[in-house]
């Protein structure tokens, strides 16, 4: 769905208006940078897995903007490659993200359908309980957080690269400044690396934070289906680029007058700028990983054959450990809160050291919604309030308008 | 693809694994030593690792199939990593593989691994550490790309051997651009491996440990797996820093067995020039509070910065 935007910006940008100057990319660029890390650091202090993931998602918008302000750019400047590499990333972390946060967001719900319960503060331990949900959702997770071999390192990779290229804009002082864009579009990742870990740290892992998760049950049939299949595009979107970007680029072809040359290379092999001599080759990756894991594995099992003892947790020797004792969300957002506090607006109650019944409450809004949807709802509502009483519900006064606009329009026209 | 090629691949990822617990216990000797201590064995890391695998292993009740698996793919994480690192060689078959960034990606494929496995168990002190460990990781991620991206536009590419190579081809002159670069590296390296001023690998103060935090609950072979991997990973940023800034010694493309053998002295003496210069950074520094880091790293990613803009300014 939000895609859809973008595939908007692209046809109007690229398609009606045709050939865009390179300034214009700049708007976007500044924009989606913003939006991004607006995205990724509220995604970071939020409690409810929904709102985490919807915030996640405005992250990767404001990374998709980034892309097309670069394209912009390149295009406007005639470095047509470069605009079909950029269009290329975002075009690719479209798809990446249509997977991942599908799969995510199928994740929560089976989740949601089992438990009835979308706090985080309220989950936990639910490996135990709906192992097929969770590892499949670490899938999703792993990929979202933009490790390789999975998708979406692929797309960050590839956006990174085309910043290295931003230097050579023949403009003085914005050569200088886009590279710095591509620290920020890192800073978002690595953030999102971290949300990504709370939401499955908080969820899946430790232990159950409340009784009533005992009865979770896990998905069955269809409900697995539907997400295995996800995790399987994010698998194969990520091992296989090229054949991926060989597909996108019949887009970029027709929105910007070039594709990325990939002839004459190997398939399992990404080198997409032939002169920088860079390669990314995800399989290979993969297997050198999974082979150094397997032949850890046998030679500590042959070698070292040890057996595995099961005891209650040490936590270095405190014996009463209780579920309430782990990270609460707003526990492991709260570096975030402490790092980004202009960015909050924050209330809290903090008990004094005196008081028989502490309590702690902390309530973190978004200065946007106050600053910035609630005016412009008001402005809307304020107009909307002014013009209502033209409604007047009489089919005489209905007319009357009709008539009284194909007068003024004959008036115009003659 | 050449014999001499695939023999300096096996041989730098042997030297990394073989040489990495070395540099740990070079390290701490020369900490020891700076401070007026009885240094340990610099081989006390590899007892340390014998001992552990030699032992049964204790899991927590709680613990799932996650927290077995960690050790396992951090480990692998971390020789894959040192296999692209143009350590000895920059004529690596697997060089095409990953490049500086799919590295960086790598090294947070092991942190993000750390950090689920610790939060596995619901213990509080582990879901602190990976909480503190993911904080330091993201912090300093920018600092290290600008790192990349200065030393790739010297080189007009992101490939690790090929940065290497071409700064040892060149005629030999002083880059400013990369003085700077190589002191945001350094702060780098000292937060991302839990080192003084961010953490203290010799804390006994659960309340103050990062990496430390996030082991407290293995045991054994698994223990010894993630003190590897934490040793390799040293080891890896200490040579991803060879490669960037003196990448003199190593063999450049596809030399003959000569040079190969020339490099390992090379390599050796390299990590014990830099083990001593991080013992001396180490003793002279004192340990920060957690939230000082966020000033720390951004001073680091400011010298980076610097380094970037003193390039394209001066070309140079």
């Amino acid at each position: 769905m939000l895609k859809t935007a973008i595939y908007g910006v692209l046809r109007v940008t690229f398609d009606l208006i045709g050939d865009p100057l390179w300034w214009w990319g700049l708007i976007p660029l500044a924009l989606g940078l913003a939006t991004a890390i607006f995205g990724v650091i509220f995604a970071a202090v939020q409690t409810d897995m929904k709102r985490l993931l919807a915030y996640s998602s405005v992250e990767n918008i404001g990374v998709l903007f980034t892309g097309i302000g670069l394209a912009i750019v390149f295009h406007g400047l005639g470095m047509t490659e470069l605009a079909a590499l950029a269009l290329i990333a975002v075009l690719y972390h479209s798809v990446n993200h249509a997977f991942m946060k599908s799969l995510l967001f199928l994740g929560t719900g089976a989740v949601l359908h089992a438990t009835g319960e979308r706090n985080l503060g309220r989950l936990g331990g639910l490996i135990h309980r709906m192992p097929w949900v969770a590892w499949l959702t670490l899938v999703g997770v792993l990929a979202i957080a933009g490790l390789p071999p999975l998708n979406g390192f692929v797309s960050e990779w590839l956006l990174l690269q085309t910043f290295l290229f931003s230097h050579e804009v023949p403009q003085p002082f914005v050569n200088m400044l886009l590279p710095l864009g591509a620290a920020i579009v890192a800073l978002a990742a690595a953030l999102a690396g971290y949300v990504m870990v709370k939401f499955f740290g908080i969820v899946f892992l430790g232990q159950p934070r409340e009784s009533s998760l005992a009865v979770a049950h896990d998905v069955d049939g269809f409900e697995k289906a539907g997400l295995v299949w996800l995790a399987i595009g994010c698998v194969l979107l990520g091992l296989l680029p090229n054949q991926v970007i060989h597909a996108l680029g019949a887009a970029t072809e027709q929105l910007v007058g070039a594709a990325p040359n990939l002839a004459g290379q190997s398939w399992w092999m990404l080198a997409p700028l032939t002169e920088r001599a860079v390669s990314y080759a995800p399989l290979v990756l993969l297997a050198v990983i999974v082979g150094v894991i397997m032949a850890t594995f046998l030679i500590v099992r042959v070698v070292y054959r040890r057996a595995v003892r099961r005891a209650p947790t040490w936590d270095c020797g405190f014996g009463r450990l209780d579920p309430r004792m782990q990270d609460t969300a707003e526990g492991f957002g709260q570096p975030i809160r402490h790092i980004f506090v202009s960015f909050f607006e924050m209330e809290r109650e903090l008990p004094s050291p005196l008081d028989q019944s502490p309590r702690y409450r902390v309530k973190v809004s978004d200065r946007f919604w106050k600053g910035v949807y609630l005016p412009i709802a008001g402005l809307l509502q304020r107009a909307a309030n002014s013009v209502a009483w033209l409604q007047q519900g009489r089919i005489s006064v209905y007319l009357t308008y009709s008539f009284i606009t194909l007068v003024l329009l004959l008036a115009v026209m003659l | 693809m050449n014999a001499v090629a695939w023999l300096t691949q096996l041989l730098e990822v042997l030297a990394a694994l073989i040489l990495a617990p070395l540099f740990l216990g070079w390290v701490n000797a020369c900490r020891a030593w700076l401070q007026n201590r009885r240094a340990p064995s610099v081989l006390l890391p590899y007892h340390g690792i014998r001992k552990l695998f030699h032992k049964d292993a204790v899991i927590a009740t709680d613990a799932s199939p996650l927290f077995r698996l960690a050790p396992y793919v951090v480990f692998g994480a971390m020789v894959a990593a040192a296999a692209v690192i143009p350590s000895m060689g920059t004529g690596l078959p697997f060089r095409s593989a990953a490049d500086a960034i799919a590295l960086v990606g790598l090294l947070a494929i092991a942190r993000v691994f750390m950090s689920l496995a610790a939060m596995d168990i619901g213990t509080a002190f582990g879901t602190l550490g990976a909480r503190r460990e993911m904080m330091i990781g993201f912090l300093a991620e920018p600092a290290l790309l600008m790192v990349i991206f200065v030393a790739s536009l010297l080189s007009a590419t992101t490939a690790l051997p090929l940065i290497a190579e071409r700064l040892v081809v060149q005629p030999l002159a002083l880059y400013p651009s990369l003085a700077f670069t190589a002191v945001a590296f350094t702060m780098v390296l000292l937060a991302e491996n839990a080192r003084i001023p961010v953490d203290n690998p010799a804390t006994h103060l659960e309340l103050t440990m990062i990496h430390e935090a996030m082991l407290l609950e293995y045991s054994a072979r698994h223990l010894a797996l993630m003190e590897w991997a934490a040793a390799l990973k040293l080891f890896n940023y200490a040579c991803i820093g060879f490669a960037l800034f003196v990448p003199w010694g190593a063999s450049i493309g596809a030399t003959g067995i000569g040079a190969l053998a020339l490099s390992l002295p090379a390599l050796l003496a390299k990590l014990a020039v830099a083990g001593l210069w991080l013992a001396l950074l180490e003793t002279v520094s004192a340990k920060l509070r957690v939230f000082r880091a966020p000033e720390f790293m951004a001073t680091a990613f400011m010298f980076a910065v610097l380094g970037l803009l003193v390039h394209l300014l001066l070309g140079a």
